[in-house]
């Protein structure tokens, strides 16, 4: 069985996917994020039962090589991650068209997503990446079973759980709670630099056909209004602080 | 210019979201109209139609049975084509989120998401978003047709319904090609003794930052000594140390108590959605740094194991007093 993982290339804070492909021109930290080490370890479990192999797939700047790394540590085959300057102002749309393009080119039966910070961006990158591959999607489980061709789990939503299922190939969005991520040994460390790493550019995925990448057009980013105003103290003033306060607004007499 | 709302159903009514979303926009001077899918919905038409909207499109078909988008994606397609929606608007949910994505993909569109507002200019529309984690607000515009956008979970809330009734107009679903590639089944709730979060005037919470299913004795133990509620994270609620009928968060219960504490929680967007509405928002957390420092009106940095009987005893004796 051929596991893709998608990885994200994410900045120090937790931002959302438009801003980690990057807007803002932050540097970009050389670790895994929290997040993808959940879908990293699911797929080396389902590999380990399964047979096949890990393919780490990856969009953003060579920066993020590290992180990469760090999943071919923790048992991974190999990887692909393309690097753009073109993707600089790609929006999620424009996103999940180059990520369908590079697993059409893969063909894997089981394609992992971890979510972004936000959910809704990673809930919706998973969507509308499988919508355009024709493929069906399984998002925000928190339970994944491959089993007899098929992929299914449940998922929490507003009006109760869900129990989803689908044939292979599909795609899947794992959160944080499936498993807890091995830890990559020295064994593995070393192991993960001899591993083979792909680097591409769009042009290599699409000639000179490169398809459109963003139809947003961001025009203000401004901090967001402050609505209470935090006060901070240590645990020898909190039995004080605490009544006051609740004193202060008459919750206790 | 032209609005179309989804109205999601929840336990077979309009969910509170989706009409908040309607109201919205069409308080800002859009055309607005929501959409109803289902079978059997003429009642829950009626109900929709007295909240502030153009009209409400009914579409009634067997299709609709199942919560897979794929259906209703095709519907909105249609009805994007035929009478010329500029805007496909929805609240944040599960599966709204997967609908707009499918919509998107459909008319090659783009989707703006965490929306708190929308502001029409003329003829172009502008999305504030929530983004960097929420601390920024990000205004953007879509720069092809239809803007597909996503509210924020709980951002509208609807006023009450009027006495006026817009008009409704039945639409049919033509699609042929809607072989179900997704089975979703919703499960029954197994989860029993609601905490009546939504109504609770005290809430105590514990999270992630708690080592064991019995740490949440701790927890409770405050919450008794103020006469309130416990809560949980959804991290929690994942690794079955607590039933879903407690979990305060987006998908869990959006709470607006007078007091909320929060006791090892980091406060994830997630859960800030859940508590942002209440009146005083305690958080007592080993990290400093950790996101709910910055959204609380006292944070308490320190090990709850020790803080929480602490505090316990402390309140229990002024309210003796």
């Amino acid at each position: 069985m051929k596991i893709a993982v998608c990885i994200k290339m994410m900045t120090g804070a937790a931002v959302d996917a438009a801003d980690a492909f990057q807007r803002v021109g932050r540097t970009l930290p050389s670790v895994l994020p929290a997040f993808d080490t959940h879908a990293v370890e699911e797929a080396l479990r389902i590999r380990e039962r399964n047979g096949g192999e890990v393919v780490l797939v990856s969009i953003g700047a060579r920066e993020g090589l590290g992180g990469l790394r760090q999943a071919l540590g923790m048992g991974a085959d190999r990887a692909i991650l393309l690097s753009d300057p073109a993707l600089a102002d790609a929006d999620t749309a424009g996103i999940s068209r180059v990520l369908a393009a590079l697993l059409q080119q893969e063909a894997p039966d089981l394609t992992l997503f971890s979510p972004w910070s936000g959910d809704i961006d990673g809930a919706l990158l998973v969507a509308m990446t499988a919508a355009r591959l024709g493929l069906p999607a399984l998002g925000q489980l928190r339970s994944l079973d491959i089993a007899d061709g098929r992929a299914s789990g449940v998922r929490q939503a507003e009006a109760g759980n869900h129990a989803l299922s689908c044939a292979l190939p599909c795609l899947a969005e794992v959160n944080d709670s499936i498993n807890k991520p091995r830890s990559v040994s020295l064994k593995g460390r070393a192991q993960a630099n001899a591993k083979p790493v792909k680097l591409i550019t769009l042009a290599d995925l699409f000639g000179d056909a490169a398809p459109v990448l963003s139809q947003t057009q961001i025009t203000d980013i401004a901090p967001a209004p402050v609505t209470r105003n935090p006060r901070l103290v240590s645990d020898k003033e909190a039995a004080t602080e605490l009544i006051a306060l609740l004193r202060d607004h008459r919750i206790l007499a | 210019m032209k609005a179309l709302i989804p109205i999601e159903l929840i336990d077979g009514g309009p969910s509170q979201d989706s009409l908040g979303v309607l109201e919205r926009l069409a308080g800002q001077g859009l055309e607005s109209w929501a959409l109803l899918c289902g079978s059997s919905i003429q009642e829950v038409a009626q109900q929709v139609a007295r909240h502030r909207c153009a009209g409400v499109l009914i579409a009634e078909s067997e299709s609709f049975a199942t919560l897979a988008p794929e259906p209703r994606a095709a519907l909105i397609g249609d009805l994007i084509a035929q009478r010329g929606f500029a805007v496909v608007a929805l609240a944040t949910s599960v599966l709204a989120t997967e609908l707009a994505a499918q919509v998107a993909v459909r008319c090659d569109a783009s989707v703006q998401w965490a929306l708190t507002s929308i502001e029409q200019d003329g003829d172009s529309l502008r999305a504030i978003r929530a983004t960097h984690g929420d601390a920024m607000r990000t205004t953007a515009t879509w720069t092809s047709a239809p803007a597909v956008a996503l509210f924020r979970p709980h951002e509208c809330a609807p006023g009450e319904p009027g006495t006026q009734t817009a008009p409704i107009e039945a639409v049919t679903l033509t699609a042929t090609d809607l072989s179900e590639r997704v089975t979703i089944e919703l499960l029954p709730g197994a989860d029993t003794g609601a905490a009546a979060l939504d109504t609770a005037d005290i809430i105590v919470s514990g999270g992630r930052g708690l080592r064991s299913a019995d740490e949440l004795d701790l927890v409770r133990d405050l919450a008794d000594a103020l006469g309130g509620t416990v809560g949980v994270s959804l991290p929690l609620v994942d690794m079955g140390w607590a039933p879903r009928a407690m979990q305060v968060g987006q998908t869990g219960t959006v709470v607006s108590p007078r007091l909320y504490i929060a006791c090892g929680i980091s406060g994830q967007i997630q859960h800030k959605i859940g508590i942002e509405k209440s009146g005083l928002i305690v958080a007592i957390n080993t990290d400093k740094d950790a996101p709910i420092m910055s959204f609380c009106d006292l944070g308490i940095v320190g090990d709850l194991r020790t803080l929480l009987p602490k505090l316990a005893a402390e309140v229990r004796a002024a309210r003796r007093a």
